[in-house]
C-alpha cells in the first residue's frame, strides 16, 4: 500500500481550496466532484466551497467610481504639490491623522494609567487597612471584597485560622507509601476510586494522611515518594497551598487536572486561575489546566464554574469556545456578546468545521450530517471513530506540556517544528503526531517530515507507541494504518526495532507477537538482508521452533518473508492463527502462507 | 494582476508592446515626469481602489486610500526604482508594491477606528444570512438580489479580523498567489497560507446559514 493511496481525502484538500478561491481548473473540479460522490466528508466540503464561491461570483465586482478620473489625478497632484512646497495639505493625510490619533491615544492611556496607580495607592494606605475587620475569621471575606483573590487562596486563609491538627507519624506513613505496588498508584486506581490508597487513609485518618502526603511532597529528600504522595493527596492540594497544587499537578498530569475538575466549582476555579496565569514559571501547568478544561468541554461537560466570571479570562474562554460542547459554548458566547469583547468572535469564526466534526466523532456524537436517532451501528465510519477514541486516550495518557504549541506550529506548516517535536522526550510527541495525522490536520509534506524526524530521533519511543496503539490498528481505519505505514516507510530502522522487540524475552508474549506481526505485516519493499543481521535471523528461526503457538506463528511468518523457513516449522500453527485472526487482510495473508507451506511440504514429500 | 488592467493599459492590444510601454512609463515616472506618473495613476487606480474597497467597505474611504497610496508612491518611487535595477523589473513589481502601500494605509486607518464596527458587521451579516436562508426555505426559487449579495459579502468581510480579511481578499477575491501576498503584506508565505485558511473558514461560518440550501441544490 503506498503512502499516496493511504492519504486518501487529504489529496483533495488543495483542490477544494482552489475551488473556494475560484482558481480550480475544469479537470480539478471534475476530479473532486467524482471523489465527493463516494466520500461524504469531502462532499460537504465541496458543497460549502462551491456555495461560497457562487456567492462571491454572483456579487458584482467592487468597482470604484470611475467617472471622476481626471479629478482624481488632479487631487493627487494637488496633494503632492502641497507636500513638496511644505504648505499644509488641502486634504488631511490619512497617515498624519493616524499619528495625531496615536499621540492622543498615548496621552489618554498615560492619564488612565496614572489614575489607576493613584487609585491603587489610595486603596493600600495604612489608615485604609486599619478600617478592615480585625477578627481572624473575617479575613477571607475582607480579602474577597477588596481584591478578588482566587477561591483557593481564600480557603487557604480560612484553613490557617483553624486550630493546629494532631501530629502525623511521618516515618510510618513513608513506610506505608513505600509498600504500595505500582498497580495501586495507577491514576485510574487512586484518583477515581482510591482503592490502592484506601488502607493508608483508613490507618492514618483522612486529614492526617493528607497532611503527611503534603509533608512528603515538600521534602526534597523523598523525591522517590513524590508520585505516590501526590496521588494520595490528589486534587485536594489545591485548596491548601498553591505550591503543592502545582507540584501535585506536575506529578499527576492530565489525570490529576481532570480529577481536580471533577471536584466541582472550587476545582474548576483553580483550573481557570491556573489557565489564566501569565507567569512563565507556570507555563507548563497553564497548558495542562487549559487542556483539562478543553477535555471537559469536549466530553460535553460544563467547564464553567458558577462563581467565576469567564470574561475576566477572555483568552482561556476563547480557547474553550472552540472546544466546547454546544451548551457551554453558547453560554460563553452569550457572556462575551454581553461583555462586548472580541476574543469570542475570533475563536468562533476561525474554528474549523472539520475540527468540530472530529470533536463530535471523538465524543461519540453524531455530526451535523448524521441524524441523532440513527442507530450507532449504521453510522458511517464507526470503526474509525472507535479507533480515534482509542488514539485520543493514548494521546491523553502521554501528553507533554508544550506539545500543543508544537503541533499547532506543524499544522500551520512550520517545518522547523518537526525537529522540535523530535527533540521532545517519551511517547507524547509520537502520540500527538498520530492523532494530528489521523485528524487530517497536517499537510502531507509536513506530516512526512515530522514522522521522518521523529523516527530518526526516537525509534524506541515510536516502537512503544506502535505496540500500545496496535490494538487500535486492528480496526480498519486507513488513517491509522497510513500513519504507521509512514513510520515504517520513513524509518526502516523502526522495523528492525520491532523485530528486536519480538525477540525480547522481557516483553510479554502478546507484545512480542504484535511487534513481529507489525514488522512483517505491511506490504513493504524491505531489504531484509541488510536490515537484519545473521544472528537476529538465526534467533527468529529458533523462535519458530521453540515458541508458543501465536508467537511461533508470527516468527514463522517472519521467516517465510525472509525466505528462511526452517523445514521443521509446523503449518498447523499457522492454521490455528488463521482461525483466531479477525482481520480480513491478515486472514488472507495467513491463508496464502498456509497454502504456500502445504505446496512446499508436498514438494518435499515428492 | 496585469490581466485586470484592461483598457487603461498602454498597448493593451499587443501584450509584448504593453510590457515595454509600461516599462517606459515607469522609467519616466521614476525620473520625475509628472505626465508619466499621471498615466500610472490611470492604469493602477482601479486595481488599488477596488482592493481598498473590499478591505474597507465604503467608496469614500477607498478613494481616500487610493489617493494617499499614489501620494506616498510619488515620494518613494525613486527608491523603489533603484531597488529593482531596471525599469522593466520595476514595472513588473509596481502593481504589488502599490497594493502593498494601500494595504498598509488601510491597516493604519482601521487601527484608529473602534472595534465596534466589526461586531456590528458580524451581526448584520448573520441577520442577512439567516433572513436569506428563511426566505429560501419558504420559497426555494426566491432570487437573492445583487444588492443583498453585495451587502452580505461586505458585512462578512468587515466582520473578519484585519489580517484574515487582507489575506482572503487578495487570494480569494483578487486571485493573487501566496508569494505575492506575502510580499505585499510583509508576512511569510506560510503565515499568509494560514491566514487565508482561517479566512475561508470564517467566511464559510458567516455565510453558513445562507449556504445550507444553496449547497444542497448544487450537488443534487
Amino acid at each position: 500500500m503506498t503512502a499516496a493511496r493511504l492519504r486518501g481525502c487529504r489529496a483533495y484538500r488543495g483542490p477544494l481550496d482552489e475551488i473556494f478561491d475560484g482558481l480550480a481548473s475544469m479537470e480539478t473540479r471534475h476530479a473532486v466532484e467524482a471523489h465527493a460522490e463516494t466520500c461524504s466528508v469531502c462532499a460537504v466540503e465541496l458543497r460549502a466551497s462551491q456555495g461560497v464561491r457562487r456567492w462571491i461570483d454572483s456579487s458584482p465586482e467592487a468597482e470604484p467610481h470611475a467617472e471622476a478620473e481626471e479629478a482624481f489625478v488632479r487631487d493627487v497632484f494637488g496633494r503632492i504639490d502641497a507636500m513638496e512646497s511644505g504648505s499644509p495639505p488641502t486634504r488631511e493625510s490619512i497617515g498624519k491623522r493616524s499619528w495625531t490619533w496615536r499621540l492622543v491615544t498615548a496621552a489618554t492611556v498615560t492619564a488612565a494609567t496614572v489614575a489607576a496607580a493613584a487609585a491603587l495607592l489610595l486603596l493600600m494606605r495604612p489608615e485604609k487597612r486599619a478600617l478592615e475587620p480585625s477578627s481572624s475569621t473575617d479575613i477571607p471575606d475582607a480579602i474577597s471584597a477588596r481584591t478578588e483573590v482566587p477561591v483557593a487562596v481564600r480557603q487557604a486563609a480560612v484553613e490557617q485560622t483553624l486550630p493546629d491538627p494532631a501530629p502525623v507519624d511521618l516515618a510510618a506513613l513513608e513506610a506505608a507509601l513505600r509498600g504500595l505496588t505500582a498497580d495501586s498508584i495507577r491514576p485510574e486506581a487512586d484518583l477515581r476510586t482510591r482503592v490502592g490508597l484506601a488502607p493508608i487513609t483508613e490507618r492514618f485518618g483522612f486529614d492526617a494522611a493528607q497532611r503527611g502526603a503534603r509533608a512528603v511532597l515538600t521534602n526534597v529528600d523523598r523525591v522517590e515518594l513524590h508520585p505516590v504522595a501526590a496521588r494520595l493527596l490528589g486534587p485536594r492540594a489545591d485548596l491548601r497551598d498553591r505550591r503543592l497544587l502545582l507540584r501535585t499537578l506536575s506529578t499527576t498530569g492530565l489525570a490529576g487536572a481532570l480529577a481536580l475538575a471533577e471536584r466541582g466549582p472550587s476545582g474548576l476555579v483553580c483550573l481557570w486561575d491556573l489557565a489564566a496565569s501569565d507567569s512563565p514559571d507556570d507555563e507548563e501547568l497553564r497548558l495542562l489546566a487549559v487542556r483539562a478544561l478543553k477535555f471537559r468541554s469536549e466530553a460535553g461537560e460544563d467547564p464553567l464554574p458558577s462563581p467565576l466570571d469567564p470574561t475576566r479570562h477572555p483568552a482561556v474562554a476563547a480557547e474553550l469556545i472552540a472546544a466546547s460542547g454546544e451548551g457551554a459554548a453558547a453560554r460563553l458566547l452569550d457572556l462575551f456578546l454581553a461583555d462586548g469583547r472580541e476574543e469570542w468572535m475570533n475563536a468562533w469564526l476561525t474554528t474549523s468545521e472539520r475540527d468540530r466534526a472530529l470533536a463530535a466523532v471523538l465524543r461519540g456524537q453524531p455530526t451535523r450530517n448524521q441524524p441523532r436517532n440513527q442507530p450507532s451501528g449504521q453510522r458511517s465510519g464507526r470503526a474509525g471513530d472507535q479507533t480515534l477514541r482509542k488514539l485520543l486516550a493514548i494521546e491523553a495518557a502521554h501528553h507533554a506540556p508544550g506539545l500543543d504549541f508544537v503541533i499547532q506550529a506543524l499544522e500551520c506548516g512550520e517545518r522547523s517544528a518537526a525537529a522540535t517535536l523530535a527533540s521532545l522526550p517519551g511517547r507524547a510527541p509520537a502520540a500527538a503526531l498520530l492523532v494530528a495525522s489521523c485528524a487530517g490536520h497536517l499537510s502531507s509534506e509536513i506530516e512526512d517530515l515530522a514522522w521522518s524526524s521523529l523516527a530518526t530521533a526516537q525509534p524506541y519511543a515510536l516502537l512503544d507507541l506502535m505496540l500500545e496503539s496496535h490494538g487500535a490498528v486492528q480496526d480498519p481505519a486507513a488513517t491509522v494504518i497510513s500513519s504507521l505505514a509512514l513510520i515504517l516507510e520513513a524509518c526502516p530502522d523502526a522495523r528492525r526495532v520491532l523485530v528486536l522487540a519480538g525477540l525480547e524475552p522481557e516483553l510479554t508474549e502478546a507484545d512480542r507477537t504484535r511487534a513481529l506481526s507489525l514488522a512483517f505485516d505491511a506490504d513493504a519493499d524491505v531489504e531484509w538482508g541488510t536490515l537484519l543481521d545473521a544472528s537476529t535471523r538465526a534467533r527468529l528461526r529458533e523462535l519458530t521452533a521453540s515458541g508458543e503457538a501465536p508467537l511461533a506463528a508470527a516468527s514463522w511468518m517472519a521467516c517465510d518473508r525472509l525466505g528462511e523457513l526452517p523445514p521443521e516449522a509446523d503449518p498447523d500453527i499457522l492454521r490455528a492463527l488463521a482461525r483466531k485472526s479477525t482481520g480480513s487482510v491478515r486472514h488472507l495473508r495467513v491463508t496464502r502462507a498456509i497454502e504456500k507451506a502445504r505446496s512446499r511440504s508436498s514438494n518435499r514429500s515428492l | 494582476m496585469q490581466e485586470r488592467r484592461g483598457a487603461n493599459t498602454p498597448g493593451a492590444d499587443d501584450p509584448e508592446g504593453a510590457e515595454g510601454a509600461l516599462a517606459r512609463i515607469v522609467g519616466g515616472a521614476c525620473g520625475g515626469d509628472r505626465g508619466a506618473f499621471a498615466s500610472l495613476i490611470r492604469i493602477f487606480r482601479p486595481e488599488v481602489q477596488r482592493i481598498a474597497l473590499r478591505l474597507i467597505g465604503n467608496h469614500e474611504d477607498a478613494e481616500d486610500v487610493a489617493q494617499e497610496t499614489f501620494v506616498r508612491a510619488w515620494g518613494q518611487l525613486g527608491r523603489f526604482a533603484e531597488g529593482h535595477g531596471s525599469a522593466e523589473v520595476a514595472a513588473e513589481r509596481l502593481g504589488a508594491w502599490l497594493v502593498g502601500i494601500s494595504v498598509h494605509i488601510v491597516r493604519d486607518l482601521q487601527r484608529k477606528k473602534s472595534r465596534a464596527p466589526r461586531r456590528e458587521a458580524a451581526a448584520v451579516a448573520m441577520q442577512l444570512a439567516y433572513r436569506i436562508a428563511a426566505r429560501r426555505s419558504d420559497e426555494p426559487d426566491a432570487v437573492v438580489s445583487e444588492r443583498e449579495t453585495q451587502q452580505l459579502l461586505n458585512a462578512a468581510l468587515a466582520a473578519l479580523p484585519e489580517r484574515l480579511r487582507t489575506a482572503l481578499v487578495l487570494r480569494t477575491f483578487e486571485g493573487l498567489d501566496y508569494a505575492a501576498i506575502a510580499e505585499i503584506t510583509g508576512l511569510r508565505a506560510n503565515t499568509v497560507r494560514t491566514h487565508v485558511m482561517q479566512g475561508r473558514r470564517a467566511l464559510r461560518r458567516i455565510l453558513g446559514p445562507a449556504l445550507e440550501l444553496d449547497g444542497e441544490e448544487e450537488i443534487r
